[in-house]
């Protein structure tokens, strides 16, 4: 579904700071399966998944998104493909300070024109899943750690998107929470969903006993 | 200048204060070599005790320094407005915080396009200026046509013991309300536009790591 061909990411070019993040990776991300991909800190997973959800552009190489190839395409439609078929949940708390979490979780949904009670009704519904029912009015810099990862994951999904990218979705939750979560990714692949997981841990990707792994290792210094 | 002034003919005026034909309240002296007023107002005092001569010199220095020092404070309130008004939106169009950038990274993320994100900062900062520019609007004709514009009322009005009462009509002038909005809402709303625009058409990637987090 998504093919990398000798993708190449280099960052500040020219300058002293230069840093070259991906060298050269190729690699298929089958649909309807989980993929993890496992590096060390510093390998370039958060980068590759920006690469891959249209959120940056490689520097040198070509991505295929469905037999189509995205690497030239004008922003324009890069946003569009991003708003119809992926879902984020990123390593960082991308949450918007000021907003609530409901306003959070329903921020993708925005551009879609929905109906806001429906809308209302799905992030609701969505908070509920991950227990955050009650949290739903509280504005996000009151939020647990845990908690802005999970609201994040509801976002990602209030969509419905074809692929997940999730990188580290569960490194700040609790035994049960990942294990929630990890039902939810199978849920989806249940689904014919296609997701992308990243993790430096491995223990952690010990809690995917369940799911197809496929583990890549064509990452610079990455591990299989 | 000042609004304690009452108009009325000369016969009026002498009836209402019992004042003979043959007597005046000013006289204007006029003196052919201006280098000897002064010796001329000088003689005059002495003969007459209880008059008092005023030079034209004289008077066009008060006139000028009581109209500059009105004038002036005016500019001086006015100046600090602007300046204010000018700072701010200076400091709108000269860059986005961290967190605003962030906030516009997240956004084109979850898959906001560059014209919703600049569409909502737009009416955001529309909102900003003209709930501004309607709320002085609106205080300045209730302090103007209400309260009888009570902060600039000495300065406008001038002091003087003798008080008259009177009150502005309200009216609204249409082109001065232009003008302002002219002047204030649009560089105000186009200086909030300039840098999220920038910021909209960079990678969301870059937008939101840039500024770590
Ligand atoms: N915009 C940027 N400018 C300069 N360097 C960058 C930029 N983005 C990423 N890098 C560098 O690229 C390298 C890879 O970063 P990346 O975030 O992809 O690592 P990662 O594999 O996700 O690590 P972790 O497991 O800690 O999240 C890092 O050394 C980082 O400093
Ligand atoms: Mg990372």
């Amino acid at each position: 579904m998504i093919e990398l061909m000798d993708v190449r990411k280099v960052f500040n070019a020219g300058s002293p700071s230069e840093y070259s993040a991906i060298n050269g990776v190729s690699l298929h991300i089958p649909e309807n399966k989980v993929t993890v991909l496992k590096g060390p800190s510093g390998s370039g997973k958060t980068t590759l998944l920006s690469i891959v959800g249209c959120m940056s552009r490689p520097s040198a190489g070509r991505v295929k998104l469905r037999d189509r190839e995205i690497t030239s395409l004008p922003e324009r439609f890069l946003t569009d493909i991003r708003r119809k078929t992926f879902g984020f949940i990123f390593q960082q708390p991308n949450l918007i300070k000021g907003l609530s979490v409901l306003e959070n979780v329903m921020l993708p949904a925005y551009p879609l024109g929905e109906k806001r009670s429906q809308l209302k009704l799905k992030a609701h519904n969505g908070l509920q899943e991950l227990n955050l029912a009650n949290k739903a009015a509280s504005k996000v810099e009151w939020l647990s750690g845990g908690e802005v990862q999970r609201v994040s994951i509801v976002r990602a999904l209030i969509n419905d998107p074809h692929i997940i990218i999730a990188d580290e979705p569960t490194a700040h939750l609790d035994t049960k929470l990942s294990h929630r979560f990890m039902e939810i990714i199978e849920n989806f692949k249940a689904h014919g969903k296609t997701v992308i997981i990243t993790s430096h841990d491995y223990r952690r990707s010990a809690l995917l006993p369940t799911l197809e792994r496929y583990l890549v290792s064509c990452l610079g210094p990455l591990y299989s | 200048m000042s609004s304690d002034l009452i108009l009325i003919h000369e016969a009026d005026y002498r009836k209402l204060f019992g004042i003979g034909d043959q007597f005046v309240t000013d006289v204007i002296v006029t003196v052919n070599n201006p280098s000897e007023i002064p010796t001329v107002a000088k003689k005059i005092k002495k003969r007459l005790h209880d008059s008092r001569p005023i030079i034209q010199d004289e008077i066009l220095r008060t006139y000028d320094s009581i109209f500059n020092w009105r004038g002036g404070m005016m500019i001086v309130i006015f100046s600090a407005a602007v300046l204010a008004f000018v700072i701010f939106a200076w400091d709108k169009a000269s860059g986005l915080s961290a967190g605003e950038r962030r906030e516009i990274g997240i956004l084109k993320a979850v898959g906001w396009e560059t014209s919703d994100v600049i569409q909502m900062k737009f009416w955001e900062g529309a909102m900003v200026s003209l709930s501004a520019y309607l709320g002085g609007v609106i205080f300045a004709y209730i302090h103007v046509f209400f309260l009888g514009s009570a902060v600039f009322e000495p300065a406008l009005k001038g002091w003087s013991s003798l008080y008259p009462r009177f009150t502005l009509t309200p009216f609204i002038n249409a082109e001065q309300l232009t003008t302002l909005f002219l002047l204030t809402v649009v560089p105000y709303t186009v200086a909030t536009i300039v840098p999220i625009w920038r910021a909209a058409t960079i990678d969301p990637d870059t937008a939101m790591r840039h500024t770590g987090g």
